[in-house]
């Protein structure tokens, strides 16, 4: 990125105090200390410490780094981190191909029926992690998989073994795609065709033009999905217990999840784990910032446009068809396993006609669910912290992104650094940090929603910031200059010209932000309260407690829920999509 | 192992064998009416629970039948997790809970002070051998048995020492992690003081594959993923209720129970609602429920009604020597784990 940060300089568009610009980043390094650097120095401590900080108190003297030597000479985090790493570097190279190509396809072709190809390709996003391992193995165990029975059934020999490391990829790799669909959709619809364009009366073949053109101009996208999915699945507990556990393929997080749930805890060594986890990842995001830095993503600039779909001629049909196959594979099959469990009273399939059998089926499990006081006490809970979440989330992370990429705010460095610390922290570790840091919090904040809902914000920052900035990059700073000659101020260009013209990816980070805080299992296992039970704890009191049926019926009710609100939420972003009057501006 | 030796191992010293209990007429629970008014004054309370959410939610459905305007909220979670949360509140001074039901007594005894002082009125009816504190009661009294899936194993195994015969080998049988909580290490305490020292390593010379809890592995006998495994009545008892492909027994050289450690906190907000609860849970008729809708045993010196699949004339329950369960906890585990090769 070599364009030159044009607003809110020390001197400012209309010539603001000078330490107006200083007392905004301090601002900013407050919110954020609270946020991130205090419960992470928590975690630290607790890495650093053999006890609760809370309960037994630190004193600097007692540090050592023996949770670390244990860590590092322990054969079997060596083993666990090696598969998290093929696990995750081998779910992101599908996910991105996935996505991507998803992506192109939606918004850049004449493919038919896009919108509903859109909207279906979506739904991986409201499974939650559990219930996409559950639903996986319901179809791919080696012993019991409905896809084996059906093999079998057809002579075919084939037969699928999804308790492997292959398989980890694979579902990791379908239900971590719209991450990167999410990132490079926005960023494809807003880029300037023209340039596209420009390509093909050169001569470039379709091919060509998207290898050449339109690829490398959306790569802050593609590498910012990229990373998102990286790191979502280094931190994703859900999958890698379903399925590994049973081919005995322990990954981070199920090693940190185990070190928590054992008796006694050992807390401190799974944050020790989690350190480990922080300098992988903290490695990665770096080498994000040295791909991306340097080169200039600008595609939405002053002049006029109206985006083209490529027209692919009868291939088109052939891009519908590899789409419906990806739908079949991500949607309808784990949505059939998922009905038959929810609906099964047993989920033991002797045989086909078995499965048939009608006298099988019933409600049970949803009328069990709904007899529980909790399960509705969850739902109200978790969607009132996730809007919660999404308000405060989607006005932080806008003020950081802005801040950071738009700025040459004093300090903006350092809070786009201290931003992206959350990124690395495992869920179930900063749960535990949040906890020991925030528990003493004045004015009663403990045990309620808001604890939660803060929680959330800072453990998705840099998720949101990310979405946010990648829109933000692409916005040209003609489009503020022209406001500040017009003798706007810098809060009246944010509001009239940046505002609206990053909307669309305004929304999906909230957007994103209200999905993953509704999903979010790690920092509201502590967290939440007698009376703030929230749905991803239900969902996994539902499985703990061995019932498949109701832990599907649960997910199930989840996932129409988060449609519902994903669909509204769509025609908003829609609103502000590429026919909005600003945007032909 | 044949009964004989079955009654050569009880007279080892450092086991604690239970007096098998039979089935009499339960009382009903009739509790002082001021503490009833005073608990219904408060009108709710805070159970912080390790168990299985539906099984506490059914508890607490059957004590709203009998007091419907007490409102329990449960926080449930994995042991571990649940002892963090109580340190780290109750060391802010924010502990929300007034009943803490845990199935180590282990952990719960070494935060005892947290409890308040509590005795019910009929403790003198609870087996010593099963009481750690004063302050701690056996609310739950979960037992391990040998279930398996009827339609996927014709001749299913009978004793514990059946679970090493290799007709079983090769992922047949399914096994809960021995770092998972109280009750799993009461039943590896078991195999090794009651069975043998070379248990673990004839039983695992089978491959067994490994769940982190009861729950799911119940889940995967049911579902087919596995068809043998030691599991806790309570878990397997209710879905055979409902017409599970499940079925178990008891094994005969002994049935391992982990009598759990429960207590009221002593900074609870609402002191007569929890003493209700805790009066109800451990009277006859809190057994009754326990013991009828869950399949536990009970660790009252009676049992107020017959206990499913236990037979007081063949069977008998083991738990271990506290001091043992505390003392041999770490380093037993560890070899448990090289053992099994689970990765810790």
């Amino acid at each position: 990125m070599n364009q030159q940060a044009p607003s809110l300089t020390a001197a400012g568009p209309t010539g603001q105090a000078r330490w107006l610009p200083y007392a905004w980043s301090g601002i900013l390094l407050v919110i954020l200390g609270f946020l991130v650097l205090y419960p992470t120095s928590m975690l630290l401590i607790g890495a650093l410490t053999t006890t609760n900080p809370v309960v037994e108190g630190y004193r600097f003297a007692d540090m050592s780094v023996g949770n670390f030597i244990a860590v590092l000479t322990n054969p079997h985090v060596g083993t666990a981190l090696a598969n998290s790493l093929i696990a995750c570097g081998g779910g992101t190279a599908l996910a991105v191909t996935i996505g991507l190509g998803f992506a192109w396809v939606v918004v850049r072709t004449n493919t038919p029926m896009k919108g509903l190809i859109a909207s279906a390709g979506m739904l991986p996003l409201f499974v939650p992690p559990l219930v996409a391992g559950v639903a996986w193995a319901i179809l791919g165990s080696p012993k019991t998989g409905l896809l084996n029975l059906i093999a079998a059934k057809a002579g075919i020999g084939l037969r699928v073994d999804l308790y492997t490391m292959p398989g980890i990829i694979f579902v990791f790799g379908i239900y971590y795609a719209p991450y990167v669909y999410m990132f490079t959709a926005a960023a494809l619809r807003n880029m300037d065709p023209s340039l596209e364009e420009a390509a093909e009366i050169s001569g470039a073949s379709a091919a060509r033009t998207m290898a050449t053109v339109t690829f490398p101009l959306i790569l802050p996208a593609i590498i910012s999905g990229m990373l998102l999915s990286f790191v979502v699945m280094l931190g994703i507990y859900g999958i890698p217990a379903v399925l590994g556990t049973p081919g005995n393929i322990p990954v981070l997080t199920t090693y940190i999840f185990a070190l928590t749930a054992w008796s006694p805890p050992l807390y401190n060594t799974a944050a020790a784990v989690a350190v480990l986890l922080m300098i992988v990842t903290g490695g990665l995001v770096w080498l994000q910032q040295k791909v991306i830095s340097g080169r200039s993503f600008t595609t939405v600039a002053g002049k006029a446009f109206r985006p083209r779909p490529l027209d692919l001629g009868p291939w088109r049909f052939l891009t519908l068809a590899i789409a419906i196959l990806y739908l079949i594979v991500v949607v309808v099959l784990p949505s059939i396993a998922l009905f038959i469990a929810a609906f099964r009273k047993f989920l033991f399939i002797r045989d086909i006609p078995s499965l048939f059998d009608a006298k099988q089926y019933g409600w049970q499990h949803f009328i069990k669910m709904l007899d529980n006081p909790l399960t509705i006490e969850s739902i109200i809970n978790s969607m009132k912290v996730g809007l919660i979440t999404a308000a405060i989330g989607g006005v932080l992370a806008f003020a950081i992104g802005y801040t950071v990429t738009r700025s040459q705010t004093p300090w903006r460095r350092v809070i786009d650094v201290v931003t992206t610390i959350p990124v690395a922290i495992p869920g179930l570790v900063i749960g535990v940090a949040y906890l020991w840091a925030w528990i003493g919090l004045p004015l009663g904040i403990y045990g309620t929603l808001l604890i939660l809902a803060l929680a959330f914000v800072a453990r998705f920052l840099p998720d949101t910031v990310k979405a946010l900035s990648s829109s933000l990059m692409q916005i040209h700073r003609e489009l503020e200059e022209a406001a500040w000659i017009c003798g706007k101020s810098t809060l009246g260009t944010i509001a009239t010209i940046v505002l609206p013209l990053a909307r669309p990816g305004v929304v999906a980070g909230m957007t994103l932000l209200f999905i993953l805080a509704i999903r979010e299992l790690g920092s509201s296992l502590f967290l939440y309260s007698s009376g703030t039970m929230v749905m991803a704890v239900q969902l996994l009191s539902y499985y703990d407690g061995g019932n498949i049926g109701i832990t599907a019926a649960f997910s199930l009710l989840q996932m129409v829920l988060l449609a519902v609100l994903i669909t509204i939420t769509n025609r908003l972003s829609r609103g502000a999509g590429p026919r909005g009057p600003l945007r032909n501006g | 192992m044949n009964l004989s030796r079955r009654a050569a191992l009880a007279s080892i010293p450092g086991l604690v064998l239970l007096r098998p209990s039979a089935g009499r007429a339960g009382q009903p629970f009739k509790p002082d009416p001021k503490l009833v008014e005073a608990a219904n004054k408060e009108g709710q309370m805070v159970l912080y629970t390790a168990g299985l959410t539906e099984v506490v939610q059914e508890t607490i459905n059957v004590f709203n039948k009998s007091f419907p305007g007490i409102r329990v909220s449960m926080v449930r979670a994995s042991g571990g997790q649940l002892i963090t949360r109580i340190k780290s509140e109750a060391a802010a001074g924010k502990l929300e809970a007034d009943v803490i039901d845990h199935s180590d007594r282990g952990q719960s005894k070494q935060i005892e002070d947290l409890f308040a002082d509590y005795a019910p009125p009929n403790a003198a009816d609870y087996l010593p051998e099963t009481l750690v504190s004063p302050k701690l009661w056996p609310t739950s009294t979960p037992s391990w048995c040998i279930a398996w899936n009827p339609e996927l194993i014709d001749n299913p195994p009978r004793t514990w020492w059946d679970l090493c015969k290799p007709a079983y080998a090769g992922g047949k049988i399914g096994q809960v992690i021995g770092p998972s909580g109280g009750t799993t290490w009461t039943r590896i305490m078991f195999e090794r003081q009651v069975l043998g020292e070379d248990y673990w390593a004839k039983q695992a010379a089978t491959k067994p594959k490994l769940y982190v809890s009861n729950a799911p592995l119940c889940d995967a006998v049911i579902r087919g993923e596995v068809a043998i495994a030691p599991l806790l009545m309570s878990i397997v008892y209710p879905k055979k209720k409902e017409g599970a492909p499940i079925d178990m027994c008891y094994g005969p050289e002994g049935v391992p129970v982990t009598p759990y450690g429960t207590g009221i906190a002593a900074t609870s907000k609402h002191p007569n609602a929890a003493r209700l609860w805790m009066d109800w849970n451990l009277s006859d008729e809190g057994q009754t429920a326990s013991i009828r809708d869950q399949g536990n045993l009970t660790a009252l010196r009676v049992a107020p009604i017959p206990t499913p699949a236990f037979d007081p004339a063949k069977d008998h329950l083991w738990t271990p020597k506290f001091k043992d369960f505390m003392d041999l906890h770490d380093a037993w585990l560890e070899e448990w784990n090289k053992t099994y090769g689970y990765r810790q």
